[in-house]
């Protein structure tokens, strides 16, 4: 996939009319640094973005650039070195671990490409994991996560364990855990990336129809055609910022 | 916060991890299961027998008092001591409140009959020993002073003794042999049982004399046994005796004085018993510690998948020490009901191979049931420790992207 095809992509959503929405979450000056025993490696090097409420964007690059590393801080799991991020206006870095937690449990939802189901849960348990540590009681709990289930279409697996589920299904059962708390960022990690192009199209569409209902999703992926869907296409390079289609930002 | 309902995912969480690992949770608490093993079968047989001596002790009654040239209570007499003369028991007459004495001189023979051969316990005493032992008779006639003044031959006999002998005969006037002498039966005891290290129903009972001329011990003796009227008067008695015997190397025993040593010496040996097998109940928890460890490093993703679903740090400490202490209780729940049955197995064997008028028993007391159980909650909670710490010390997104 030849660099030309995504930059030209790119410009097709500069042309996009641009729409003010509330900031969601804001990037200032974030660096990411790992230090080994080979040396330090720089994961993310002074990247400035926002994430607006209802905005649906995907981050493209090649490998190593420091995608998943920034959908990490996104959904602030891992601090980053340098910088400051404001989820929602408030300054992370003055959270406590447990106000942190609460706030990846509640409003953030996260899927991966490895789908993460837990193998000794059945999808129904494993639907309402995050609910456990809300220490929402039992019987909520089992009606929330079939609630998501149903919405990704899977209420009829709900017994089933993630070993007797295909691809697609564990990854909608991944949504469906991603959805149960009914967050406000889906953050997924090139959640096709395991999938055939069928498959593929059918998580993408499920995004989709999330964005369309009010949450902002932000689709880390390889594949040009996924990051075309989004309204706003993040693409990094080395650990920097190359290009971002702005759309309603008043930079 | 609603923490019983974390509390009872890590109980399910827990469970699907021994469960689906039965194999390794089963080898990670062989080590907590032998420990508890031991602590109740150590607990419950020692527990057993200090009953079982407290209660041979308690038959000996209020008002005796045992008087030894050396601690000469165990029947092997095959240490060396300083005996006591018969010239010494002669002046327990000056002693007030002495109802009556006897000397005793204990040894054993080896006795042949037609149809066994054993070794019997044979004491030497006279004709007071009736009365201070309280000793009835079923036939004949206890020994007599004239016996002792003769030396004579005549024996009195432990009904046991008499029926295993003379099971279709009168054992009255038949003749024993003992080592290379040949004695005549003039009495056999009622049946009494054990009571304080001689069982009178298989012993021999010969004139003091008799016994002193045949071992050549004129005049010796090994103690005696002295009774006092009442109970009360015994402390007074034990006194005196000392005054008058003025010996170093006298010991003067009675009921209390053997009971709390006897205690002492039986406690002590059941909890040093009991504090190795604690020992090894810690060594156990190494076991639960590495299984845990290797738990951990398994579910690695785990870790940071619940993580990014918003658990916190101390979820997961706790969830993991929730496992260990899971983990070692139903090793000890496994241990104790093991222990229960070894140590009624070990009780039963002891009878077999020991048999005693006072049974062996294992005695279980939910003392004992409630250390096994509480220590084995602090080696779960001591050795989950640091697995947990480890587990909940994760990087989430090094969790999540470990292969
Ligand atoms: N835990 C870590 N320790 C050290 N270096 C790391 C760690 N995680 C990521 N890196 C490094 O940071 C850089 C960015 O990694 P990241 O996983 O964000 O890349 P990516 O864009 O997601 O790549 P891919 O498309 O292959 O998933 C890489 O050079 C990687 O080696
Ligand atoms: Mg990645």
């Amino acid at each position: 996939m030849s660099e030309t095809i995504i930059l030209n992509s790119i410009e097709k959503k500069l042309e996009r009319p641009q729409i003010s929405s509330p900031i969601l979450c804001e990037l200032i000056a974030v660096s990411k640094e790992y230090s080994l025993d080979s040396g330090n490696v720089m994961a993310l090097k002074d990247i400035h973005f926002r994430l607006y409420e209802k905005d649906f964007l995907s981050i493209l690059g090649p490998s190593g650039s420091g995608k998943s590393t920034l959908l990490h801080i996104l959904g602030l799991l891992s601090n980053p070195s340098k910088g400051r991020i404001f989820f929602k206006g408030q300054d992370v870095s003055c959270l406590s671990e447990w106000a942190l937690a609460r706030l990846r449990g509640q409003k953030i939802g996260f899927v991966f490409q490895a789908f993460h189901l837990l193998p000794s849960l059945n999808a129904l348990e494993n639907v309402a994991l995050p609910l456990i540590y809300q220490r929402v009681s039992g019987g909520q709990r089992k009606r929330k996560a079939l609630e998501a289930l149903e919405k990704v279409g899977l209420a009829r697996r709900s017994h089933h364990f993630p070993r007797q589920l295909s691809g697609g299904e564990s990854q909608r059962v991944a949504i469906a855990r991603a959805l149960v708390s009914q967050p406000s960022l889906i953050l997924a990690d090139e959640p096709t990336g395991n999938l055939d192009t069928q498959m593929g199209k059918e998580i993408l569409g499920m995004l989709k129809m999330l964005n369309e209902e009010g949450k902002t999703v932000v689709v880390v992926t390889h594949d040009v055609r996924i990051a075309n869907e989004a309204n706003r296409i993040l693409f990094l390079k080395d650990g920097k910022v190359e290009s971002l289609s702005s759309r309603g930002e008043a930079r | 916060m609603k923490s019983h309902l974390i509390f009872y995912d890590h109980l399910k969480t827990a469970f699907q991890m021994v469960s689906t690992h039965r194999l390794r949770s089963l080898l990670s608490v062989v080590g907590i299961v032998f420990g508890v093993l031991t602590l109740m079968v150590t607990l419950s047989i020692g527990e057993g027998t200090r009953r079982k001596i407290m209660k041979t002790i308690e038959a000996m009654g209020s008002n005796l008092i045992y008087v030894s040239s050396h601690a000469g209570m165990s029947q092997d007499a095959g240490f060396e001591y300083i005996p006591l003369t018969e010239a010494e028991c002669q002046r327990f007459k000056e002693v007030k409140g002495i109802e009556a004495y006897a000397p005793i001189l204990s040894s054993a023979f080896l006795m042949q009959a037609s149809t066994f051969q054993q070794v019997i316990p044979v004491e030497g005493t006279t004709p007071s020993y009736q009365r201070v032992r309280d000793l009835a008779l079923d036939q004949g006639r206890f020994l007599a002073d004239e016996d002792v003044l003769k030396e004579s031959r005549g024996v009195v006999i432990g009904k046991d003794l008499a029926q295993f002998l003379f099971p279709f005969q009168n054992p009255l006037n038949q003749k024993v042999h003992l080592w290379d002498e040949s004695f005549k039966v003039v009495g056999v005891l009622q049946k009494k049982g054990r009571t304080f290290g001689v069982d009178f129903d298989r012993e021999v009972l010969m004139p003091l004399s008799t016994l002193q001329q045949i071992q050549g011990k004129r005049g010796e003796v090994q103690g005696a046994w002295i009774r006092t009227p009442r109970g009360d008067l015994t402390k007074q008695v034990m006194r005196q005796m000392e005054i008058l015997l003025s010996r170093k190397d006298v010991e003067i025993w009675d009921q209390e004085a053997l009971l709390s040593k006897k205690d002492r010496i039986t406690r002590a040996f059941k909890w040093s018993l009991g504090s190795i097998a604690l020992v090894s109940l810690l060594i156990g928890g190494i076991g639960v510690m590495n299984v845990l460890l290797v738990s951990v490093a398994e579910r690695i993703r785990e870790m940071g998948l619940r993580k990014a679903v918003g658990a916190t740090s101390r979820d997961i400490l706790f969830q993991l020490i929730f496992e260990s202490v899971f983990l070692t209780l139903t090793g000890s729940c496994v241990g104790i009901l093991l222990g229960l049955v070894t140590g009624d197995f070990i009780a039963w064997l002891l009878n077999t191979l020991l048999p005693s008028t006072e049974k062996w028993e294992a005695v279980f007391s939910w003392s004992s049931i409630g250390v096994a159980f509480h220590f084995s909650l602090w080696v779960g909670l001591l050795f989950g420790l640091y697995p947990a710490w480890k587990a909940s010390r994760l990087d989430p997104c090094e969790a999540l992207t470990y292969f």
